[in-house]
């Protein structure tokens, strides 16, 4: 088969970690405070024991099906009626996700720095260089991510050793037996955004030497590992557990508070950029994944003519989604991050059940 | 072609975007923005708030209570009433000639009334805000109003802001102030078993003027504002607040005058002091030990014997041990009268015993801290002198 057109696992997992660091710096901080308090930062423990499970799970269906997408791996175990089904589920929690990032997007921008912007504005910009880069295909964004993932990372560790020396240990201990289950609830949060590495294997037609899932999944899992621990560190231990819980942009008020010698200072805009960066490659990334699932759903050929459609229909959706940021808050926490684990860990996990029980796995 | 006239049509796009003030209602020229450095807040009566900005700038603006003149240097105050916070600020900007940006807001002064009235009321504007940061430093008025405050420092020569970075940053001077983040008070605020402490600052006469400043007042850092739950109770001041330092770790410097046998004066300068809140459960009964190691130096005596030798130096520490223990004393006293934990004495006990703390200790914690035993062990030690050692003329005293 060909391998013209193709990303290696390694562009892959690059893709899956930079669209995990949009909703980290939203959400992960904030979430698993509220529930496991100064707690937070062992969160991530859980939910790597979680994604290195569902690695394997993908690692062994794709053992099988080497050169297809995921989503004709699911039609050949679950059969063609039920995994057009699961399918059609999956593309449904993607669409709605796609337009709950782009709202967030949008949103964020106006509650950190553009409060009176019209939010208009910035959702069509991004839509025009979505709707150009989605027509050059899944290996330019992937070539494009191998130069953004290394500049969001320098930032990032750049802005944690900033903050290293206001982290108070105190705001991080004490930690006791007491602190398992809300630590155990508070995971799911992290899980629901590591659980993106499946979607991003939708697309399992368009990556090579899926032999090495397991190799660069496992290294993966530990980077994501590190960088949402030191996240969460440097929220809850600069910040205290209490004021990040109710931050909506809890890493953006903590990196807003950061003087490098007393000098300088507003170093959030730098974060402003990786954000933005970061959102514009979960929004490429899950809208190709949805337009090649609409291609396998209806039989297209190819999917690039629904791209215009596609893209004005998501402008639409991004605005009939929530009216306002609390009711795209509570739909993120009370229906995204549970739907988020059933279709990307629960239901890979079934598929992978049933095709051991029928030795298709 | 193609190719050439979309990029042709994306840079001029670009460039016209750069003054696109229709859709980026956010864009301020530099020379179109009031900085506001310090902020002050009152409670004016029948549920209204008074704002106070000291700007840095020498125009009139006509508004409520704005100088119509001032000195170059000096700060132009505005002030508006209102019955939010955010409701005063918005009339500013109906009258004030550039827009206010709170992004580089460094204090944030409340009046007494408001403190009593509720404090956090005062600070959900601050703290809600997209623009300040919570690294701002907020203070009292004790026993005053922050508009007078902020009148009164506000000499023709006298940057606000200036001042009071001048003073807050001073703090380690005397040790019975500190510097505060909001962010740790807003953690204070929100532990409902702890009460909070905020420095306070008070109008004092120390410098004499001439001219239109003759009658203007210094602002000095005395101690602190006690606040529990949401109200201030009272402050605490000179030793007792340099017993709340010893206990925060927040003592750096200060002075303690002790008396020789023959009662002259010694002046010892602190060096430094560390503090270990360490609550035990003994037969289920909780005790708290607060350890304090504090080092000083001899920096001024008066009379003229040796005070070098071992016996004389053991006499010295044990009057610094003494009087250590008497600041702390007097906090914890303070603290257990008005049952207001701000010590941090229940954040030690649920650091240590988690457990024990969630099953049983916070339960009713305003009694179990006015009850609590708490022991205070001070440990000083004088390291050293400076230029010279032996007083001058000393030998000849002696004989």
């Amino acid at each position: 088969m060909s391998q013209k057109g193709k990303i290696t696992v390694y562009q892959a997992m690059l893709l899956f970690i930079t669209a995990t660091y949009t909703p980290a710096v939203r959400l992960i901080s904030s979430v698993t405070s509220k529930e496991a308090k100064q707690a937070a930062w062992l969160t991530p423990f859980i939910s790597f024991i979680l994604f290195i499970i569902l690695i394997f799970i993908i690692h062994s269906i794709y053992r099988k099906y080497k050169d297809v997408s995921f989503m004709d791996a699911i039609y050949d175990i679950m059969g063609s009626f039920l995994g057009k089904i699961i399918v059609f589920l999956y593309l449904i929690t993607l669409i709605i996700l796609l337009a709950l990032y782009f709202r967030y997007f949008a949103e964020r921008l106006a509650m950190s720095i553009y409060p009176h912007a019209d939010i208009n504005f910035f959702i069509i910009v991004m839509l025009g260089v979505v709707g150009i880069t989605l027509r050059h295909g899944i290996v330019n964004i992937a070539r494009m991510n191998e130069i953004i993932l290394p500049f969001i990372t320098v930032i990032f560790i750049l802005l944690s050793l900033l903050l290293l020396p206001n982290i108070k240990i105190e705001n991080l201990t004490p930690i006791s037996y007491k602190d398992i289950l809300p630590v155990f609830n508070a995971s799911f949060s992290v899980t629901a955004i590591w659980v993106y590495v499946l979607f991003v294997f939708f697309i399992g037609d368009k990556i090579k030497n899926k032999e090495e899932i397991k190799s660069y999944g496992i290294k993966t899992g530990v980077f994501l590992l590190v960088y949402t621990v030191l996240m969460i560190v440097t929220s809850v231990g600069v910040e205290g557990y209490s004021i990040i819980a109710r931050a909506p942009l809890s890493y953006f008020i903590v990196i807003r508070d950061v003087s490098i010698f007393g000098i300088i200072e507003r170093v959030e805009s730098i974060l402003i950029a990786t954000w933005l960066l970061s959102d514009f490659i979960i929004i490429s990334v899950f809208s190709y994944i949805i337009l090649e699932l609409l291609k396998s759903l209806f039989n297209f050929n190819d999917a690039k003519p629904l791209v215009n459609v596609f893209i004005i229909l998501l402008y639409f959706l991004t605005f009939y989604l929530a009216i306002n940021v609390f009711e795209l808050g509570a739909y993120s926490e009370k229906f995204a991050i549970p739907s988020n684990v059933i279709f990307g860990l629960v239901i890979p996990c079934i598929i992978w059940g049933v095709g051991k029980v029928r030795r298709k796995v | 072609m193609k190719r050439a006239f979309v990029y042709l049509l994306i840079c001029i796009i670009s460039v016209s975007l750069t003054g696109c003030g229709e859709i980026y209602m956010d864009k301020h020229e530099i020379n179109e923005i009031d900085l506001i450095r310090a902020v002050g807040l009152d409670n004016i009566g029948d549920n209204n708030i008074r704002m106070i900005l000291p700007l840095l700038e020498t125009q009139s603006t006509g508004g409520r209570g704005s100088s119509e003149s001032s000195s170059p240097g000096q700060s132009r105050i505005v002030k508006e009433d209102g019955r939010t916070i955010f409701e005063a600020e918005v009339k500013v900007h109906s009258y004030l000639m550039k827009d206010l940006s709170w992004h580089h807001v460094q204090f944030v002064i409340i009046g007494e009334e408001a403190a009593k009235e509720d404090i956090v009321k005062y600070f959900d504007f601050i703290t809600r805000d997209h623009e300040p940061r919570l690294s701002m430093l907020p203070l009292i008025a004790e026993n005053d109003s922050a508009e007078n405050i902020i009148d009164q420092i506000n000499t023709s020569n006298t940057v606000i802001a200036k001042k009071l970075k001048t003073i807050t940053d001073g703090t380690g001077a005397r040790s019975v102030s500190s510097k505060l983040e909001l962010h740790d008070l807003i953690k204070m605020l929100d532990n409902k078993y702890a009460s909070s402490y905020i420095p306070s600052i008070r109008l004092v006469k120390r410098i004499e003027r001439q001219g239109e400043d003759k009658d203007k007042k210094d602002v000095e850092l005395n101690g602190y504002a006690i606040i529990k739950g949401r109200r201030l109770i009272g402050y605490i001041n000179d030793d007792t607040a340099r017993g709340l330092n010893f206990i925060k770790n927040k003592a750096e410097d200060g002075v303690i005058i002790l008396k020789d046998k023959n009662g002259n004066q010694i002046s010892m300068e602190m060096l430094g002091a560390h503090t270990d809140i360490i609550p035990k459960i003994k037969d289920n009964k909780l005790e708290v030990d607060i350890k304090v190691e504090a080092g000083f130096a001899i920096a001024e005596y008066e009379g003229y014997k040796d005070i070098f030798d071992k016996k004389t130096l053991d006499e010295i520490v044990k009057a610094e041990n003494k009087i250590v223990k008497q600041n702390i004393d007097s906090v914890v006293n303070y603290a257990k009268k008005n049952k207001a934990d701000f010590m941090g004495i229940g954040d030690s006990v649920y650091h240590k015993y988690p457990v024990e703390w969630d099953d049983y200790y916070k339960k009713n914690w305003e009694d179990n801290f006015a009850n609590i035993k708490i022991n205070i062990d001070v440990k000083s030690k004088v390291s050293r002198t400076f230029n010279l050692r032996e007083v001058t003329r000393g030998k000849e005293n002696k004989k």
